[in-house]
């Protein structure tokens, strides 16, 4: 006697046997299940069953396929690490930073400097992202202070005959502080070239040199200049035609000219992915996936910078107190409304209560950062992420006393 | 613009996902085509999950679609092993896609973009 399957084909094996098992059949959605010698329609030929192998081959196909991509690529919503620095001020922080895992955070009221860190200390590195441009818009004043630019000083006073013809030729070191030379974000170019490496969770930047900065700049037509446009290419430009004047590289004036004299020892700018270091901290996108260094090469001056949340305590102090050169560059040139202005990179906010907030944020593919201070309260906050998600309205609450501390 | 790369978007291409993960609980699924939708639907949540900011209850509807195809794998698999294959002229087409069984060429193709996709999950950052 034939050995039944419930699922052998009806009227082959069990052809002169019994009828076979009852098995389920549930009928929905017009499925409709032929009896034993039912006819066959010739618009839906029989379709022989799969051998169990093949279900199991097929199931455990399938399951190892949505395993392996959970794994791979499942958002990981992280948690915040072990409390260090000051308790009550994470206490106090703590509700503002679900979606984080690593973070340093420091507050300082006059004289009062406060630490607090979430699986960090106050020596751990994390990326600084666009608050860079205000180490660039700093040593552009420090430059002014030296005699060797002015606001007004063109791009072609610096480049010479380089720059003739380009749209950018007239555009003064100021509109470029300032997001007002009607550059674009990034050229075409460089934005199409970033996707792959956004996809790849890695530096978007990666292989641009600063003369392919200022050929980008150059070669770029300006927009609505005069008006308030972010241009990651405009500060990066800043920033080389500033080392061009020198006769230096951007790092080498940053490390001479601003982190030395400030007591900066924690911060740098590393130009190749080498010099960032195997064992330094890596961030994490805003879905929880590990995060690639970024050196931002040529955009460097735009980017680059890593610091420590006690070296940008020392930032913040030495902006306040009037030594660091980027201080002379807090008055607005460029008027955004509604309250807001710009002045050497800085953003300028007046609050209701007639505060002026300066601040500007940053974030790179896997960190975040926030750095900014009340000039009429003289509260200051440096906020430091490994996660790619802003704490911008963190920091903004901090400084205008809205997140009572 | 932020919106709609932020959620909107990310939102309609998981949207796009869930008909086919039901199309597993309600059919009976060929275990060839049951592995297609598995490379389908896990090329798109690779691709969701490295291109676009996944976090909030965006990363939650990214779990759901994901656990919406096990467990359509499941039920599948098990009826698979419990019934035969439907046919007649009443079927649906979506029934009768989802018993036919798939070319290997297909499975192939997808298999090949899906492993491509995880490759670069694995080694970026």
């Amino acid at each position: 006697m034939t050995t039944q399957h419930p699922r052998d084909p009806i009227g082959s094996a069990s052809a002169g046997g019994a009828p076979p098992p009852s098995v389920d059949r549930s009928a929905s959605d017009g499925e409709s299940e032929s009896g034993p010698g039912a006819a066959q329609d010739a618009t839906s030929p029989h379709i022989p069953a799969p051998s169990r192998r093949a279900v199991f081959a097929g199931a455990a196909g399938a399951g190892a396929v949505l395993a392996v991509t959970a794994v791979t690529a499942g958002p990981r919503p992280p948690r915040l690490g072990p409390v260090g620095g000051d308790e009550e001020l994470a206490a106090e922080l703590r509700p503002y930073l679900g979606g984080h895992h690593r973070v340093s955070v420091v507050v300082i009221d006059g004289e009062q400097h406060r630490f607090a860190a979430f699986g960090a200390d106050e020596n751990t590195e994390f990326e600084i992202g666009s608050v860079t441009k205000t180490f660039t818009g700093a040593l552009l004043m420090d430059a002014v202070e030296r005699g060797e630019v002015t606001l007004d000083t063109t791009v072609t006073e610096i480049l010479g005959e380089r720059a003739h013809g380009s749209d950018a030729a007239d555009v003064t070191l100021a509109e470029l502080a300032s997001q007002s030379s009607g550059l674009p974000r990034l050229p075409v170019r460089r934005l199409l070239a970033s996707f792959p490496m956004i996809v790849l969770r890695k530096d978007s930047y990666l292989g641009t040199s600063a003369e392919d900065v200022i050929d980008a700049a150059l070669g770029a037509t300006l927009r609505d200049r005069g008006d308030y446009a972010y241009s990651n290419l405009g500060v990066a430009l800043l920033g080389q035609l500033l080392a061009v004047r020198a006769e230096a590289t951007w790092q080498e004036l940053l490390g001479a000219r601003l982190l030395d004299p400030l007591g900066m020892t924690s911060t740098r700018a590393p130009f190749h992915l080498a010099d960032v270091g195997e064992d330094a901290p890596r961030g994490r996108t805003s879905s929880g996936l590990s995060a690639g260094a970024w050196t931002m090469h040529g955009y460097g001056p735009a980017g680059a910078i890593r610091s420590t949340a006690a070296d940008m305590g020392r930032y913040l102090r030495s902006l306040q107190e009037g030594s660091n050169p980027g201080a002379a560059g807090l008055e607005p040139l460029v008027d955004r409304g509604e309250g807001r202005s710009v002045g050497v990179v800085w953003g300028l906010n007046q609050t209701d209560d007639g505060d002026t907030l300066v601040q500007h944020n940053g974030m790179t593919g896997g960190f975040s950062a926030f750095c900014g201070f009340n000039r009429d309260t003289g509260r200051g906050v440096a906020l430091l992420t490994a996660s790619a998600r802003d704490l911008d309205d963190l920091g903004a609450a901090i400084i205008d006393g809205s997140v009572p501390l | 613009m932020t919106l709609i790369l932020t959620a909107i978007f990310p939102l309609l291409l998981l949207a796009t996902l869930v008909p086919s993960g039901f199309a597993l609980l309600r059919h009976w699924t060929h275990p060839s085509r049951l592995t297609l939708e598995a490379f389908s639907a896990g090329f798109m949540l690779l691709v969701c999950g490295l291109v676009l900011p996944m976090s909030g209850w965006l990363a939650l509807a990214w779990w759901a679609v994901l656990v919406l195809h096990l467990a359509g794998a499941g039920i599948a698999t098990w009826r698979a092993l419990t019934a035969s294959a439907p046919h007649g002229p009443d079927l649906s087409a979506r029934a009768r896609a989802a018993a036919h069984p798939v070319g290997v060429r297909s499975l192939l193709g997808s298999g090949i973009l899906w492993a491509v996709a995880a490759l670069i999950a694995l080694v970026g950052g």
